[in-house]
């Protein structure tokens, strides 16, 4: 029924036609809050929540990015877990500021569906999780077979074109939500389970037996997921892109949280400079404080912190950077001069 | 000073006092301020739309769906638009809600005769099941069907539970055989109108003889069998004139462990993509020697265990002359032994120690303690002699037979056109996929119990309260004329609470049809969980809304207008 309310919450807003009136940043501001959609069921790594209340993650660090850069305080997040389905609607109609919640960045969404989306933050791809006893190892292995997948998410999309594509057979078992679906495959309902990569490491934990199933080698599509705004407010939006350039531009410059007080005083590199706010000027023309990528180093920390602290070796994770690593090591992170 | 009831009547009741008047004045000024509210929603919602940049317009229905649906009434894939997926979702609907409001009124009516009856047992049982349902939110029951009861404790795969030619599992539902109409079944339609025909005709004669004797007796059952009489002739006469195209061809490719039928366009005797499919050819699939490869022991990513226990494909006794399970390594057909729970294809590896040449207890492996045979790197072949089995081609031209890891002499025999050809479930080799015959999917079937269990509990209470409101005295004066306590029931009572029940009968036919949209909530794929979908992948939330809103109610009026007719005609006409 959330998903009904949430359709009639669209209905409301464009009726009484307020709500958006006001600057996203200034009713940040006047409640004191950053609202970021996350997701609801849990998805160990990048969106957790433990028994207290607190949200812990790799998608929650950046909402934190967020509170830290506009209000100067990491913790001032107001946390919405969505489902694949309502976190559109959830955006649009200002229920929530920003929506870091494994989205996928389509050119549907960017235009039809009204999103703008920062700077990918984790470059996935969608794979399938199978019972190691199955048998199947190739993608052609999943002729024949029942998969169950997620509604309203680009996986649904991409498996239907990629079967097709391969001329294989098979049903599909979809739902909204991915709990029932994880508990049927679970139960042997469905011969595999398919979504991002990431998002299969991260539940395969939650099954009775993680040991039982394998991640197929084969990866069907791109997934660049990231942080996305709605559209109408390009000065909301500037701020969220360049909150995540900062986190990538300081793990180029060596700035992490421990060391960035030391680096204020001592660089003489005037890119780091500008970036910490030592000069002030460019990042007040966001309509922020000087200090605020300071403030999201230091509190949140940079992209490699980030990262190892929610997925690296040291997690049950354990997700190999691959082309998640600034381009100075042959990845895909790169941004742009603050200047 | 005048009374005040003495008004003289020729004075004029001043604009303001007059009834009429001000009752044409309350209307135009409720239409006047309706008609501003529309204006400032129309206004608002315009000026919304263009901030949010949301779609508007029912333009991107003809857009391309590009996701699956798992189960369609009418030939759907990813390709289809979006409005042929929400046509999609309104079928299920209907599917669901037209046979749950048929169980749920037989259900509610056995429960409530329960209720009334005079034995303890059944009384307090038909009391328990009302209490308990009516009280527990439709959403849980539905979550209880499917993911506590259903998926859970049905087995998975090709494990399914098997009776006869109907199989039941918890990734396919219940798949059993059915009878398509094939692309003969004109030949027989001309009949089953005749049929039809005949059988109204029946039907009024006989109810008109029956009242014109004033007996007792149903109409139903004669025309009833009028039908039946003229649909088997004509179904006979059909199946002589039922012919294939000239141009049909139809292939087996036991590789890939299928069998095309497409009509060849382009003449050219091979199948190719100009060609177009074509359904319903009933085939005769024949392997000379076949034979599958298993791997028992459940391999895991980091650890390897041994299970003793193993499970082939499925396969009917009546599909084979022969069959045996071998080791694949032929040194371990001297120590190990196999067992079969279900010849030939699920079983038991054990170590026969006593040599009695039978399975005992403990002689297979123990998975709890690991004790039991060890460290044995087995798999099992399963040899099958003269493999027979009778599929039908599907919509799409194509159906599956099994994919044995090696064969020899694979070969196939067209069967003669008919009007209706009988699909048999062609349960899968190895995965879960099922083709062939008909399914009722583990969704369908969790939300069609929930709801027919839901609405069976209000239902039952209606229908007793009906017949409790039929005055004591009728039961009586029935008795007295001698008829007995079926007669009595049947003749009397019930047709006098008929008329009380058909309109909350209703309202709880509709209740049922709109409930059918928690559906989503078991991965059903009805109207409203279709439409989120597309609300989803387009973006469209208003137009979207107003389909939803539209569909419901053409769905939900056309539902009450033709129980209403029946009603009209059930009622006592007073004079
Ligand atoms: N990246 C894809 C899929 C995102 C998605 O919904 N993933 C699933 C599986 S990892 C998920 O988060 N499910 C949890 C939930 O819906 O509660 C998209 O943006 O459409």
């Amino acid at each position: 029924m959330r998903k009904l309310i949430s359709l009639i919450a669209v209905l409301a807003i464009i009726v009484s036609g307020t709500a958006l009136a006001q600057a996203t940043i200034e009713q940040i501001e006047s409640r004191d809050s950053v609202i970021c959609g996350v997701n609801a069921t849990g998805l160990p790594g990048f969106a957790t929540v433990d028994e207290s209340g607190n949200y812990a993650g790799f998608d929650v660090d950046f909402c934190r990015a967020v509170a830290a850069a506009v209000l100067g305080d990491a913790s001032k997040v107001t946390y919405r877990g969505l489902s694949a389905g309502e976190r559109f609607t959830a955006l649009q109609t200002g229920e929530v500021d920003v929506l870091i919640r494994n989205t996928t960045w389509t050119s549907n969404r960017d235009t039809a569906l009204g999103l703008n989306f920062a700077p990918t933050t984790f470059y996935d791809g969608q794979g399938f999780l199978v019972r190691g006893n199955s048998g199947i190892e190739t993608l052609d292995d999943l002729d024949g077979t029942t998969i169950c997948v997620q509604s309203g998410t680009t996986t649904e999309l991409n498996l239907a074109d990629v079967m097709n594509a391969n001329g294989l057979e098979y049903e599909a078992i979809i739902n909204e939500q991915s709990d029932p679906l994880l508990a049927a495959y679970d139960d042997g309902a469905c011969d595999a389970y398919t979504t991002d990569k990431s998002g299969l490491v991260a539940q395969r934990t939650q099954l009775r037996d993680p040991s039982e199933h394998v991640i197929m080698d084969a990866t069907i599509s791109k997934e660049p997921l990231g942080p996305s705004v709605r559209h109408g407010d390009d000065q909301f939006f500037d701020i969220v892109k360049w909150v995540v350039f900062a986190t990538f531009a300081a793990e180029e410059y060596g700035i992490t949280s421990e060391n960035v007080d030391d680096v204020m005083i001592s660089t003489q590199d005037s890119n780091i400079k500008r970036l910490l706010g030592v000069e002030p000027e460019k990042v007040e023309e966001f309509g922020l404080s000087a200090d605020a990528f300071y403030q999201v180093i230091k509190q949140v920390g940079n992209y490699a912190e980030i990262y190892n602290r929610n997925l690296g070796p040291d997690t049950p994770f354990d997700v190999p950077r691959g082309l998640n690593s600034s381009y100075v090591d042959g990845g895909l992170l790169y941004s742009p001069p603050v200047r | 000073m005048a009374s005040r009831t003495a008004r003289p009547s020729s004075e004029v009741v001043p604009w303001y006092r007059n009834v009429k008047l001000i009752a044409v004045f309350a209307q135009i000024i409720f239409v006047v301020i309706v008609l501003i509210v529309l204006a400032i929603l129309v206004f608002n919602v315009s000026r919304g739309v263009k901030t949010l940049g949301v779609r508007t317009g029912f333009g991107f229905l003809a857009d391309r769906a590009g996701f699956p649906l798992s189960e369609s009434l009418i030939p759907y894939d990813q390709n289809a638009s979006y409005a042929r997926a929400m046509l999609v979702g309104v079928l299920n609907t209907l599917k669901v809600a037209l046979l749950g409001v048929v169980l749920a009124t037989l259900l509610g009516i056995m429960v409530a005769l329960m209720r009334l009856s005079n034995n303890w047992i059944l009384k307090q049982i038909a009391t328990v099941y009302i209490e308990t349902v009516r009280n527990i939110p439709l959403v849980i029951q539905i979550f209880f069907w499917f993911s506590v009861l259903l998926v859970p404790s049905l087995p998975s795969g090709v494990n399914a539970l098997r009776f006869g030619p109907i199989y039941f599992n918890n990734s396919s539902g219940l798949i059993f055989p059915w009878p398509f109409a094939s692309s003969n079944f004109r030949h027989w339609t001309i009949w089953l109108i005749l049929a039809l025909v005949l059988a109204i005709g029946v039907y009024w004669w006989r109810r008109r003889t029956l009242l014109r004797l004033e007996r007792p007796g149903n109409p139903f059952w004669p025309a009833a069998a009028a039908f039946l009489l003229v649909a088997a002739v004509g179904y006979f006469i059909a199946l002589a004139q039922s012919r294939f195209p000239e141009n049909l061809l139809v292939s087996l490719d036991a590789d890939r462990g299928r069998v095309n039928s497409v009509l060849d366009v382009n003449a050219n005797g091979t199948v190719d993509n100009q060609d177009t499919p074509y359904a319903t050819v009933p085939v005769i699939v024949t392997f000379e020697s076949a034979s599958f490869e298993v791997n028992p022991q459940r391999r895991t990513e980091q650890r390897k265990e041994i299970n003793s226990a193993f499970a082939f494909p499925s396969l009917r006794k009546s599909e084979f002359e022969e069959a045996r399970v071998e080791f694949v390594n032929p040194d371990l057909n001297d120590r190990l032994s196999v067992h079969y729970t279900g010849f030939p294809t699920t079983g038991i590896v054990y170590e026969d120690r006593n040599e009695n040449e039978r399975f005992d207890a403990g002689e297979d492996l123990d998975e709890s303690t690991g004790e039991g045979f060890e460290g044995n790197d087995y798999k099992l072949v399963l040899f099958i002699e003269g493999f027979k089995r009778r599929v039908l081609t599907e919509r799409d031209g194509e159906t599956r037979v099994p994919r044995f890891d090696s064969y020899e002499n694979a070969s196939f025999e067209r069967l003669g056109p008919s009007p209706l050809a009988w699909s048999f479930p062609n349960f899968p080799t190895d995965k879960t996929l099922v083709t062939g015959g008909a399914t009722l999917s583990v969704s369908y079937l969790a939300l069609l119990l929930a709801l027919t269990f839901y609405t069976a509990s209000f239902i039952a209470e209606i229908v007793r309260g009906a017949i409790l409101s039929v005055p004591k005295g009728q039961t009586e004066a029935s008795k007295a004329l001698g008829l007995s306590n079926n007669q009595t029931f049947n003749l009397v009572v019930f047709p006098q609470a008929f008329r009380i029940i058909i309109p909350p009968l209703i309202s709880q036919f509709l209740n049922l049809t709109k409930n059918s949209s928690l559906g989503i909530f078991c991965s059903y794929q009805e109207f409203f969980a279709v439409s989120s979908i597309v609300n989803n992948q387009s973006g469209a939330s208003m137009p979207i809304f107003f389909i939803l809103i539209g569909g419901y109610l053409i769905i939900s009026l056309t539902f009450s207008f033709l129980l209403n007719l029946y009603n009209a005609r059930t009622q006592l006409v007073e004079r």
